[in-house]
């Protein structure tokens, strides 16, 4: 198979592949960060993202 | 939200489920863009090109979905990128990205009335109905193209529009339709695998054509963040906006991958009608290519294309058109642009001015402007907006991300927003190749947005509600000094507890001095009731002054909604070298190392920063300088240095080791006595071994009477959310203690821009 076809194939996958990674992990994020009425700051977030809270 | 005199508070209900917007951001995505755009990427970049161009625009498109994603989680008001940048940025920016956005959006509506009025005419001239006209099909085009867009106009000026649940399906069977071509593409080639042939050679033209296609198409792309401007309807919008723009850009990518592939497999070679390989068969359409190849595909291709288009673009157009009406209007509103522009029609309760504007940009673009150059046209600007949304959702994270309430926080940041700033830029230079006119419009438009705020808006703009004032302000002239050193005094009691460092420090630098005091008001409360609660404040400075009198000092008081913020600004606005705040060292939060008010201040002041805890002595006799070699510790010994008694006074650098890594502290303090030109009778040094650092630092600091010790380092826009060695010291020392953070050249810089 053509180098060309090959690489383009690769970048294909990689590229639909790395916007689906993106679109559930942000999807995770979203679900992780709680209660509206829990502050949510940018510190708060990031410590409870970073604790696996 | 409005609030009438009886303080009863009115608002839009929220009916707007996350299906409904993801299918608003969805229909305005598949508005155009892929097809006019296929069948000219097919032409210029070949069978390969076009499924690369689509792949390679979703990855930058998602990028800055997240960026529009965290914003609007932050920010979930009407207004978008017109919001964030005054957020961000200030008034200066925000106009210029309405300003922009109205154009942007403009020139899409004009490329989905072409849209329309191509496939529509094509179809009519296939089936024969056209035979009588007596001019040209291009212009048959152009006046079908005037056509809808006034009749979309006259709908938005009635104020009717199809409902959100009956568009959510319209733009829902759209998307399905496209994705059952994608679904035959691939059905048609597991029977007829000689069809792949189709996609040799890859890349005729080579990669660099890659660049020219993405800043053409990227147009298709756009359409996401008018989910933004559903803030104020959607039902939880911090979650749900989020997820609708990522969702629509995920579905949107592998739908145009899935249809791009077909069209490609669509022409066989050899087939009737096709003298040439099926890519350049199809690319010579140029626009109408698509069409030409979903014809071959499937029975009544045409028919079905044709009512697939006219749903999509007219959708679009309406959607388009209701976007960069209200762009304008809020411009309007705000007084950035003459305030005649935001008058609603009494009858039909619409803007009709900005609509009259919107709509006779749109008609002039549509009809003068070729094709290509309109998506072109479109295609820079929105690189040229999604590019300044990517730098605002960096600023305001850094700036304000502990005021504001997130529902989603993008992963990969910064790198994320950054990637996506470079390839925007690259996209939108690289479109030079693609169309000129395009390259002379945009930044002409620009130009003019630039000339009009200076020459009216700034002068006109309303001031918003979260505008950092100046209450008082009294100058001195500098003479004789290029070091600015500010000291931040929040009462009384606090400014005495600074005031002996700020005056040694101020004559050993031979520094003017800015005395600066924040009135924080709460959002509840209107600016105007500011200067009730300055008192205070004036008190605290006159404390200072008294004891200030023969050094240079300025003054100032100013009120804001946040204290940190605050004073950040100032440091920048007035170019500080040396920030000087006292801290009672409570600790309350379990999110903040120090404090509310330090911890940002500590993060994103472009200057050097020395925190005071109960340091009120005139000199010091014995300091103790805890070390481990980081970059804060040359300051926290520089600090000492001025800080020690000149004839008494001696500095110890302390350095204690667990046995994992060396730090020589001997070299250290060699390095650092040529450097700060400290006498050998003055500093010395002591290194221990210790597995618990900070209780061994605290133990040893009993004998002194000053610790200086540095604040751990942090990365470029990184917030370090764990309490490192030295707050835990500066908590639970009782002997009076300074952290230093110093600051290095290109950071201070980087933080002064961003």
């Amino acid at each position: 198979m053509d180098i060309e076809i090959l690489l383009g194939i690769c970048i294909t996958f990689l590229g639909l592949g790395f916007i689906l990674y993106l679109t559930i992990r942000s999807r995770r994020i979203i679900q992780k960060i709680s209660s509206p009425k829990k502050e949510t700051t940018t510190r708060v977030i990031l410590k409870e993202l970073q604790n696996g809270d | 939200m409005a609030i009438d005199q009886h303080h009863v508070t009115s608002e839009l209900s929220r009916e707007l489920s996350l299906f409904e917007i993801t299918m608003m951001g969805l229909g305005m995505m598949i508005g155009a863009g892929v097809f006019l755009g296929i069948g000219n990427v097919i032409g210029i970049a070949g069978p390969g090109g076009v499924i690369l161009t689509f792949v390679l625009n979703g990855v930058i498109a998602i990028m800055t979905a997240c960026s529009y994603a965290e914003l609007s989680s932050a920010i979930p008001y009407a207004g978008g990128a017109y919001n964030y940048t005054r957020i961000g940025f200030g008034r200066g920016a925000s106009f210029l990205a309405g300003w922009m956005e109205w154009f942007a959006s403009s020139v899409a509506g004009s490329l989905y009335a072409v849209t329309f009025s191509i496939y529509v005419i094509r179809y009519l001239d296939i089936i024969g109905i056209l035979n009588w006209v007596p001019f040209p099909l291009p212009i048959a085009e152009k006046i079908m193209a005037v056509v809808i867009a006034l009749f979309f106009f006259y709908i938005n000026y009635r104020g009717a529009s199809e409902t959100g649940k009956v568009g959510a399906f319209f733009t829902f069977f759209q998307t399905l339709f496209l994705i059952v071509i994608g679904i035959i593409g691939f059905i048609v080639v597991i029977k007829d695998p000689t069809r792949l042939q189709n996609f040799q050679p890859f890349l005729p033209h080579g990669w660099s054509k890659l660049l020219i296609t993405m800043g053409f198409t990227y147009v298709a792309f756009e359409g996401f963040e008018v989910i933004a401007q559903t803030g104020d309807e959607a039902i939880d919008p911090r979650r749900n906006l989020p997820k609708a723009m990522l969702y629509s850009v995920c579905i949107v990518t592998f739908t145009y991958v899935a249809v791009s592939f077909a069209a490609m497999i669509a022409v066989k070679a050899g087939s009737s009608g096709v003298d040439m390989v099926p890519w350049k068969w199809i690319g010579q359409f140029h626009e109408r290519g698509f069409g030409e190849a979903v014809s071959r595909l499937i029975p009544m291709g045409n028919l079905l294309l044709t009512l697939a288009i006219i749903f999509a673009s007219t959708s679009a157009l309406n959607a388009t058109i209701y976007s960069a009406t209200r762009a304008l209007y809020a411009m309007g509103r705000d007084q950035m642009v003459p305030s005649m522009i935001a008058r609603i029609s009494s009858k039909q309760k619409t803007p009709w001015v900005s609509l009259i504007f919107t709509g006779i940009l749109v008609i002039i673009v549509a009809t003068v402007l070729p094709t290509k150059d309109v998506a072109s046209s479109a295609s820079m600007m929105f690189l040229l907006l999604f590019f300044f949304v990517n730098l605002c959702v960096i600023r305001v994270r850094y700036h304000m991300g502990d005021e504001l309430t997130y529902g989603f926080l993008m992963p990969l940041f910064p790198y994320l927003p950054i990637i996506a700033i470079v390839c925007q830029i690259v996209l939108a230079v690289w479109l030079i190749h693609m169309s000129l006119i395009a390259w002379i419009i945009a930044p002409a438009w620009i130009l003019c947005g630039i000339a009009l705020y200076f020459f009216y808006a700034r002068t006109h703009v309303k001031i918003t509600g979260d505008e950092i004032q100046v209450l008082e302000e009294e100058k001195v002239e500098i003479t004789d000094t290029s070091y600015s050193m500010m000291a931040a005094v929040a009462n009384p009691e606090n400014a005495l507890g600074i005031l002996q460092v700020t005056r040694l420090l101020s004559q050993a630098k031979n520094a003017h001095l800015e005395l600066i005091h924040m009135v924080q008001v709460p959002d509840q409360m209107p600016l105007s009731d500011a200067d009730q609660y300055i008192w205070e404040g004036k008190e605290a400075i006159v404390e200072v002054m008294l004891y200030m009198q023969q050094y240079p000092v300025s003054t100032t008081i100013r009120y804001c909604r946040n204290v940190a913020r605050g004073i950040v600004s100032a440091i920048r606005e007035k170019k500080i070298d040396l920030l000087i705040m006292g801290w009672h060292g409570d600790h309350q939060s379990h999110v903040f190392r120090l404090g509310s008010t330090v911890d940002p201040i500590i993060e994103r002041a472009p200057c050097h920063v020395i925190i005071v805890k109960n340091a009120c002595r005139k000199k010091y006799n014995k300091i103790l300088v805890p070390v481990s070699g980081g970059p804060n510790s040359n300051f926290a010994l520089e600090m000492a240095s001025i800080l020690c008694h000149e004839k008494e006074g001696k500095i110890t650098v302390f350095s204690v080791s667990t046995g994992k890594k060396q730090f020589d502290v001997k070299e250290f303090v060699e390095e650092q006595q040529k450097r700060l030109n400290i006498s050998n009778d003055k500093l010395d040094y002591k290194q221990v071994h210790e597995s618990n650092i900070t209780q061994c630092i605290l133990e040893e600091s009993k004998a002194y009477d000053l610790v200086i010790i540095g604040y751990t380092h942090q990365p470029l826009l990184h917030q370090v959310t764990h309490a490192a060695i030295p707050d835990i010291v500066a908590r639970e020392c009782n002997t009076p203690i300074i952290i230093a953070k110093g600051t290095q050249r290109f950071e201070s810089w980087f933080k002064r821009w961003i």
